[in-house]
């Protein structure tokens, strides 16, 4: 009994350590050792493993695609949120009201969420090809395009950076990543009392009022909350770009997350590779630190 | 019926239907296009519906890939991943959140933040050397190992956040002025009453591991291991781009259908273990 008591006092640390661990071994630990590996010269087959400095970096930073890249980065993760924010937010308005066969369209919806995206960029490489797509058929029957269009090849940029299989790519990502702000939306809506509302009707308040100053208002600190994830998880999207358009074509389509990966497991050059994501992390730690900032303060002083 | 009423119902039926198809367009091709007979599979321009129908595409593909194996594969390392990720998760955020004015589970927020922060990247390169050392590539292990603690930040963070407005803390008072343990507590009190948003958390983490490919692309050579995410891969890149497509389309339907099913099933979990849990934000 007096041993149990004893033990009791550590309860809440025995259950907190093994998750602590488990992220210090996945995720601290890596990422500290990574940045360290960026200062050298580590490649596949060279046995030898100098120290050279922010070598990676001068060497990453003066090619003139990484620019690029960058850019195609924030414009893929910017308009990938924005328009998939606008999607989820419009639909999640309209699966709360009630209306019959919400439960069929919620379950349509999240499909896109638990389709692999191998399948999902292999599905949308056929939507979207030259000779086999529908949608060229269906502008081509409604005499929109005289001759088919190969959305993802190609290769006019306007702007220094828009270009029509980007546009593409951002698309299909939005496809993929609505469904997961969509839930978290509608989650957000329902703990909105409904007596703010038949308040609102009494007091004759319009429907536009009524969703800025009702629904924005109660939504907005899950709406930030799952802004800024998804920002950050599409700022590091990997597979649409890489499983639709490899990058190309000319690294039009080209995103940072992909650069690291063809460095470091197609190229070998793991200190290179280690230096991107350092880039990398660079770039996000702006609006995470505002982030982490205001979870805190939510989380300690309300 | 006023047209007051019938113009909003249009507008929900409108915005319904438009999304419908953009969400289904794609799962319609891959279905369309798995049971065209090959010559109407190679029309330019496609028909959008095939004459007959056609099943030979499934024997073909059953025949020729280990798609049972596949789909064991990720079945394994994703219900692996959802019971170690929700327990470790449901452990610390229980933690945290009856706990919350000690620094150490304090600093376990933040930690948890940053981790989410990190480019997925960055750790990446590391990590791979690390398992590689640990004789770790080629194995279940380091999918599930990988796979869990990757899920761990947001699901401690969903489910703390469901403890902290789900549970009223007197309750657990009465329980300890009558000798309970804090884990008599945990596991009786707020373990059962937590559900929902365990479901919730359970469903994310399962997804996660269900559809991660980057990771698996490079620890796994061995063709017996591979899960349904890139298992697949070798075989789509085998015939490439469009030689083959009608197989490529039946792969999808086979492994994506399970999940879409499961899925809807399980979706109404899904809403309400987050609802409890979104009060706070």
């Amino acid at each position: 009994m007096k041993l149990s008591r004893q033990l009791d006092k550590y309860t809440p640390l025995i259950m907190l350590l093994p998750a602590l661990l488990g992220i210090a071994f996945v995720h601290i630990y890596p990422s500290l050792d990574s940045i360290r590996m960026s200062f050298f010269d580590i490649q596949l087959l060279k046995p030898d493993r100098p120290f050279i400095g922010l070598g990676n970096y001068v060497k990453a930073l003066s090619d003139p695609a990484t620019i690029k890249i960058i850019i195609n980065t924030l414009f893929f993760t910017v308009f990938s949120l924005i328009f998939g924010a606008i999607l989820a937010i419009i639909v999640a308005i309209e699966l709360n009201k009630g209306y019959r066969g919400k439960t069929f369209f919620r379950a349509i919806f999240l499909a896109p969420w638990v389709t692999p995206p191998l399948v999902t960029a292999t599905v949308w490489r056929l939507l979207l090809s030259e000779s086999f797509s529908p949608i060229n058929r269906f502008l081509m029957d409604i005499n929109l395009i005289d001759k088919p269009i190969n959305f993802l090849g190609q290769t006019e940029v306007y702007f220094g950076f828009i270009s029509l299989p980007m546009i593409m790519v951002i698309i299909i990502n939005i496809w993929s990543i609505f469904p997961f702000m969509m839930v978290m939306f509608l989650a957000g809506l329902q703990t909105i009392p409904s007596e703010l509302y038949e308040a609102a009707n009494v007091d004759g308040a319009s429907k536009w009022q009524q969703f800025t100053k009702i629904t924005l208002p109660s939504l907005l600190p899950v709406v930030e909350t799952s802004i800024l994830l998804e920002g950050i998880w599409q700022f590091n999207n990997f597979n649409i770009s890489y499983l639709v358009t490899k990058g190309g074509p000319l690294n039009l389509t080209e995103v940072l997350a992909v650069r690291v990966y063809s460095e470091a497991f197609t190229n070998f050059k793991y200190g290179y590779a280690a230096a991107f994501s350092v880039i990398m992390l660079v770039i996000v730690l702006i609006p995470s630190l505002y982030y982490i900032k205001r979870s805190i303060r939510a989380d300690y002083s309300a | 019926m006023s047209s007051k009423k019938i113009k909003p119902a249009l507008k929900h039926y409108a915005v319904m239907a438009v999304t419908s198809v953009f969400v289904l367009l794609p799962f319609y091709w891959m279905v369309i296009t798995s049971i065209k007979p090959s010559n109407e599979v190679m029309l330019s321009p496609p028909t959008y519906f095939p004459k007959v129908l056609n099943i030979q595409n499934y024997i073909d593909v059953w025949s020729t890939l280990p798609l049972l194996k596949y789909m064991s594969n990720s079945l394994f390392v994703s219900v692996m991943t959802t019971i170690i990720c929700v327990a470790l998760a449901t452990l610390c955020g229980y933690s945290i959140s009856r706990f919350s004015n000690r620094r150490l589970q304090k600093s376990s927020v933040v930690l948890m933040l940053l981790s989410q922060l990190i480019p997925g990247v960055l750790p990446f390169i590391s990590f791979y050397f690390i398992m590689f050392n640990l004789n770790l590539t080629n194995t279940y292990a380091g999918l599930i190992i990988a796979y869990s603690m990757w899920g761990i930040p947001f699901c401690t963070l969903m489910i703390k956040s469901y403890f902290t407005s789900a549970i009223p803390v007197s309750l657990e008072e009465s329980a300890t002025i009558d000798g309970c343990t804090r884990f008599g507590i945990f596991f009786r009190i707020a373990l059962p009453i937590s559900l929902p948003g365990i479901v919730a958390t359970a469903i994310f983490s399962f997804i996660l591991a269900w559809n991660e490919f980057m990771w698996a692309s490079v620890i796994l050579s061995n063709n017996d291991l591979k899960p349904a995410s890139i298992g697949i891969y070798d075989y789509i890149g085998q015939f490439g781009g469009n030689s083959n497509m009608a197989l490529t389309m039946t792969t999808s339907v086979l492994i994506t259908l399970p999940a879409i099913i499961l899925f809807a099933f399980l979706q109404k979990y899904l809403i309400s273990g987050l609802t409890a849990g979104a009060v706070k934000g």
